[in-house]
């Protein structure tokens, strides 16, 4: 028979009674988003061990505090996110680039001409390449957008989530989230073949 | 029905926001190669995503993490500071009441509306000024056990 898994409350509960295996319970449960923010956000390999390690001992000792206005997963999603944003700050590095002329192209109409007939690459791609071509298009975008594009189609997070979790007010969100798509889109179209991907 | 061509915002609501996407950008999709193509191209783009391989940790995190805790948890010895700092401010107020008794007792003895509100801002400002020190206190302490 199925044990019923312990909800959040019930976890922060023991916790806070000094039950130390409850917060191992809080970790492998919200791991798997703690890391996609910290991969999307932080390039190097110990920065991102030393990041993910900072957020769960931050949970720890703000735990009393938390107010059940969200998710469990979402607050601590939100602690990692601005971990994040600290470190960046701290090395001066840029969460996003600055939207100059590439703000008015999201609202540019789809032309009759697809950028599909002018490509090289003609060869056979595997659906890994095809895949490693998505990572590294992916890879290029800022922090932020790597991290709402990740929060949002592979997390799948609501807006209402990624909004809390980025401190953004979900106009902006969704207008980012258009913009990432699109560049990624259009960098994708500009150096591969359609067919291909 | 929209005569010309979609815009790309438009074309990613049709994909990501269906539900409050209009009808004429419905009708337009169903009946233009074009927009067609722009939608298939923003689908198999999110199934890609969607397909990316998540990060995989070559160390065990809770594991790194609950080894740190202890760490932490010296939470209580904070409390015994906080207090024993308070006591102390407590401390200094009374021995201060104690050695200024006689002019205190003057000033009471005057028994005019200034002499309270002079006492009572005093008290104020006292208790405010305990409990940001207090705070600033705690604030160290917690940035310190977090260091370590």
């Amino acid at each position: 028979m199925n044990k019923k898994q312990p909800t959040d409350k019930e976890l922060i509960k023991k916790v806070l009674r000094g039950d130390s295996s409850a917060f191992n319970i809080i970790i492998t449960n919200t791991q798997g988003l703690v890391i996609s923010i910290i991969y999307k956000m932080i390039r190097n390999n110990e920065d991102r061990k030393d990041i993910s390690q900072e957020v769960y001992l931050k949970v720890y000792s703000k735990l009393s505090g938390f107010k059940y206005k969200s998710k469990l997963s979402t607050w601590i999603a939100t602690i990692t996110y601005n971990t994040c944003l600290n470190h960046l700050e701290k090395k001066r590095i840029l969460v996003m680039e600055p939207i100059n002329d590439e703000g008015m192209d999201v609202w540019e109409t789809i032309s009759g001409e697809m950028p599909d007939d002018n490509n090289q690459t003609e060869r056979y791609v595997s659906d890994k390449e095809r895949s490693e071509i998505l990572g590294s298009e992916i890879d290029k975008l800022s922090p932020l957008y790597k991290t709402i594009v990740t929060l949002y189609h592979n997390e799948e997070l609501s807006y209402q989530e990624i909004a809390k979790i980025t401190n953004l007010p979900e106009g902006t969100l969704k207008n980012y989230l258009f913009r990432a798509r699109k560049k990624l889109k259009d960098n994708l179209l500009s150096n591969y073949k359609r067919g291909d991907l | 029905m929209k005569k010309e061509h979609l815009k790309e915002n438009e074309i990613q609501e049709y994909v990501f926001d269906f539900r409050n996407c209009n009808y004429s950008i419905i009708q337009h999709i169903d009946n233009c190669n074009t927009c067609k193509k722009a939608v298939t191209d923003y689908t198999l783009l999110s199934e890609g995503i969607k397909t990316q391989p998540e990060p995989l940790l070559e160390y065990d995190l809770a594991e790194m993490v609950m080894a740190k805790l202890p760490a932490v948890e010296k939470k209580p010895k904070r409390e015994y500071n906080s207090s024993g700092l308070v006591a102390l401010i407590l401390g200094i107020i009374g021995a201060t009441i104690y050695l200024f008794k006689n002019n205190i007792s003057t000033l009471v003895k005057l028994n005019d509306i200034a002499t309270y509100l002079i006492i009572s801002i005093g008290a104020i400002i006292a208790v405010l000024w305990i409990a940001d020190i207090v705070k600033s206190h705690n604030k160290k302490i917690n940035s310190i056990y977090l260091q370590h």
